[in-house]
């Protein structure tokens, strides 16, 4: 005999219902245990002759947003402001749904979420540091996707052009093509720019030995591809920003100085500035602009890698290689 | 006649004995005509459910899935699939128990009396686990 309580399932002797180890896996044993309230354990109750709750997005899985008009244009990020363009398979063209802060983040900028700009007092949409508020928080509802105040995203004017501003507005109906957006789950693979986080990767020079970046010691410099050497396998921390080895994701890539130097070289990750870093068209560049380059373009085994103004030197320019 | 042991469970057997008084051997006739309707539709406020209503378990995990029936016997959780009666219970006003679209006969239960952390589908038998 089982009662429904609080989100609970529980039983007289106080036990309830629990999705065995919080495993959120189909086929995952369902069993009793004793309340300690986890999200595991919490239920909800969807009788079948009520209207289907609305589908929200599948957590962490990457999207693109694409407007309903004639034109299908996708949702982008241009610089910190959203318009709708043509699809480039730019990551700023790509998103994910992080479940722990019921926000919408960008591919392009990991640390930065979907938000209503001056705190949620204006219509306009952007991209803006991660903090979880309300003017953060969007869930899909059929073709809307909707905040917590009922506004949707909505192209202005209903102008089906590239480069058309996204702002948030009253539902205007279904008529309103401009309101309505179909998600479309991709693969990360097909962007062409950005850093897939928490995926395994060698960062290549452009140059014409194709070196890769490599970590010795704290150092950073470029070697030739060795299958089985694991200082030139990297990954991106979705979380904080930063490259960091695979084999020790204790440290990560950093501007030497705390940020006033021009050598790169690894350090204790710490989710600072100069730490944090984007595949940005052929350039891995840091939140503040500097890239990272070889030294005096020097395509040898062992040349340091550092961090200068951008320039149009192949000795700047990087691919990275999914391993 | 005396409900055996004095169990008051489901199945129990009633028998005949020496009148020793016990609330086990007190019984109240109830004529039908007389007898209050119960209602079999409605929100039960003693378990927080509505009586014979079918419904889906959807966990609060963030893939939302339902609990569901497997091999007959089995609770786990998988994708919700709009009308599939392994995923739908109701909850029974007569036994009080939570049963299963698919499987009329069984309730969700614990298995070994109770004395499991397990669940699963068993006969209804209206007993605590």
């Amino acid at each position: 005999m089982f009662d429904f309580k609080n989100g609970n399932v529980i039983n007289e002797k106080g036990k309830v219902l629990d999705v065995s180890g919080a495993v959120d896996q189909n086929n995952r044993d369902v069993i009793v245990n004793n309340l300690h309230n986890g999200l595991n354990q919490q239920w909800d109750i969807v009788y079948t002759d009520q209207p289907e709750p609305p589908v929200n997005f599948e957590p962490n899985r990457p999207f693109v947003l694409v407007n309903q008009m004639a034109g299908k244009r996708l949702l982008t990020l241009t610089g910190s402001n959203f318009v709708v363009n043509s699809r480039n398979n730019s990551p700023e063209q790509l998103f994910r749904f992080d479940p722990n802060t019921k926000t919408i983040k960008m591919f392009s900028n990991q640390l930065h979420s979907l938000a209503l700009s001056h705190s949620g007092k204006s219509r306009n949409l952007i991209a803006h540091e991660t903090d979880g508020a309300w003017y953060q928080h969007f869930t899909l509802d059929g073709v809307y996707v909707k905040n917590e105040r009922g506004l949707v995203l909505d192209v202005s004017g209903s102008v089906d052009k590239d480069g058309q501003n996204v702002i948030v507005w009253k539902k205007a109906g279904d008529k309103a093509l401009n309101q309505h957006w179909k998600v479309e789950y991709v693969d990360a693979d097909i962007i062409q720019n950005g850093i897939i986080p928490d995926k395994p990767f060698r960062i290549l020079t452009k140059m014409n030995s194709g070196r890769a970046l490599t970590r010795a010691g704290d150092n950073v410099v470029i070697r030739d591809v060795q299958q089985k050497n694991y200082d030139q396998i990297f990954v991106f921390d979705s979380e904080t920003g930063s490259i960091q080895p695979q084999r020790d994701t204790n440290v990560s890539l950093d501007i030497g100085d705390e940020g006033r130097g021009r050598y790169s070289h690894f350090v204790k990750e710490q989710d600072v500035w100069h730490q944090h870093f984007l595949l940005k068209g052929e350039n891995v560049i840091n939140e503040r602009g500097l890239v990272l380059e070889v030294a005096g373009g020097q395509d040898r085994n062992n040349q340091n890698v550092l961090v200068w103004k951008k320039h149009k030197g192949l000795n700047q320019k990087w691919k990275i290689d999914y391993v | 006649m005396d409900v055996s042991g004095a169990k008051d469970h489901e199945g129990n057997n009633v028998m005949m004995h020496g009148r020793n008084n016990g609330t086990h051997q007190k019984w109240k006739i109830l004529y039908l005509d007389e007898k209050d309707s119960e209602p079999t539709t409605g929100l039960d406020e003693d378990s927080g459910l509505y009586r014979n209503r079918p419904f889906y378990l959807i966990s609060r995990l963030p893939k939302h899935r339902a609990l569901t029936v497997q091999h007959g016997r089995y609770l786990r959780i998988s994708d919700k699939v709009k009308d599939n009666a392994s995923q739908i219970f109701y909850f029974d006003h007569l036994t009080r128990t939570v049963k299963s679209k698919a499987f009329t006969a069984k309730s969700i239960s614990i298995p070994n009396r109770g004395r499991n952390n397990q669940l699963d589908m068993e006969t209804t038998n209206a007993r605590w686990w």
